[in-house]
């Protein structure tokens, strides 16, 4: 899980403009988008979802599942390992 | 939420007078409500807070000469927009209006559409773009409309006065991510999504500057970000009133927008496009164009 949280802050830092804010302190139950925590907003999500379609081969076609998978970084990295195609 | 938010879509009129023409609809028909506008609008086009929020489109549009030119102008763009409210709701009292539209565009749409990368129908806040979008059966797949909802607005929508089943969900830019992952997952299951590309919904830097007749002004780039990624072609279209009970719609251009990554400047030459045919919206129907804000306000930096 750990391993998997921090694919995910890797893959933000170097595909998403976040003006080289430092990633290291967030875990597992921070938030990704809102200044409460990553600081990710909502064009932001386009390139996420984008990432991650790119590199695990997921496609996110549900606004309710969307809802949950991106509420922290917990939960987008449990969706990510038992979703993924890569 | 900030005062422009609180301010967007509201209405001007309290629910009553609401309720009143509905009834006036119901009873007499668009005849009997459109002779009733004429005093009404004019009521209100007196207001000083009504025609400052004209007045921006307007000073761009007609450089009117004096103040009896501005508050003619003034009063037959509330007028028109007054019969687009009352055709609204007329379709959904009494359900009767003509839409002009050809086969082509039709087809258009449905070939669009059928390349099962989702469609994305971009309109402006012009003409009946609020009964357009309950008018779209030809297109095969599932609707759905950006659309903020202010609790102060009065009006019903078609659906609400018909008692039917909307043709369409709403996905709310006052949600989470501001909809864009509504948004993205509609497209990605091929289904199509209207919204509006001439007014900035949220945070500001979600927005490019474009030149629109003779300034500069700002305008959301997430639509153009949105096709992009999901490889959704967009159409640009407006929906002209074209007299009582009736209106047509008018395909401005297609856009196919590569991935252009994540840069905004990238896509500024598409809202540019979308700009210019909302320009042209403009020039053909000059009192269709219902965006009552000041879409050139604060971007004097952007223009020297």
């Amino acid at each position: 899980m750990q391993q998997m949280i921090n694919e995910i802050k890797d893959m933000i830092a170097q595909g998403i403009d976040l003006g080289g804010a430092d990633l290291s302190s967030f875990g597992e139950n921070d938030a990704i988008f809102g200044e409460q925590g990553m600081g990710l907003d909502s064009l932001d999500a386009v390139e996420l979802i984008m990432l991650i379609q790119k590199k695990y081969g997921i496609t996110i076609e549900n606004m309710q599942q969307g809802r949950e998978v991106f509420k922290n970084l917990g939960t987008l990295a449990r969706y990510i390992q038992e979703n993924r195609k890569k | 939420m900030n005062n422009s938010r609180q301010e967007m879509g509201r209405s001007l009129a309290a629910k009553w007078k609401h309720r009143f023409m509905y009834v006036l609809i119901f009873l007499g028909g668009r005849g009997v409500a459109y002779l009733f506008l004429y005093p009404l609008v004019f009521c209100y086009t007196l207001m000083p807070s009504v025609r400052k929020k004209a007045a921006a489109y307007l000073h761009r549009r007609f450089t009117p000469k004096n103040q009896w030119q501005f508050l003619k102008h003034t009063y037959l763009l509330n007028l028109t927009f007054a019969r687009t409210l009352v055709d609204r709701a007329a379709l959904g009292i009494l359900g009767n209006t003509e839409v002009i539209s050809t086969e082509e565009e039709r087809n258009l749409c449905r070939r669009l559409v059928a390349e099962g990368k989702g469609l994305l129908l971009l309109s402006a806040h012009a003409g009946c773009w609020q009964m357009a979008v309950n008018l779209m059966q030809f297109l095969p797949v599932k609707k759905h409309i950006l659309y903020y909802r202010n609790p102060k607005d009065h009006d019903k929508t078609v659906a609400e006065h018909s008692g039917k089943e909307a043709p369409f969900t709403f996905i709310n830019p006052a949600g989470p991510l501001g909809g864009i992952v509504e948004m993205m997952a509609a497209l990605n299951r091929g289904e199509a999504v209207c919204a509006m590309g001439d007014r900035v919904f949220g945070e500001e830097k979600n927005a490019v500057f474009v030149s629109f007749l003779g300034g500069t002004i700002r305008v959301p780039y997430s639509f153009y970000r949105l096709a992009g990624a999901t490889g959704a072609p967009i159409v640009v279209m407006f929906f002209p009133w074209l007299g009582r009970g009736k209106f047509g719609s008018l395909t401005s251009l297609v856009l196919r927008v590569p991935e252009c990554g994540a840069k905004k400047e990238a896509y500024v030459p598409f809202a540019q496009q979308f700009v210019d045919a909302l320009g042209e919206f403009c020039i053909k129907y000059p009192y269709q164009f219902f965006n009552y804000f000041d879409l050139w306000e604060n971007n004097n930096a952007a223009d020297d």
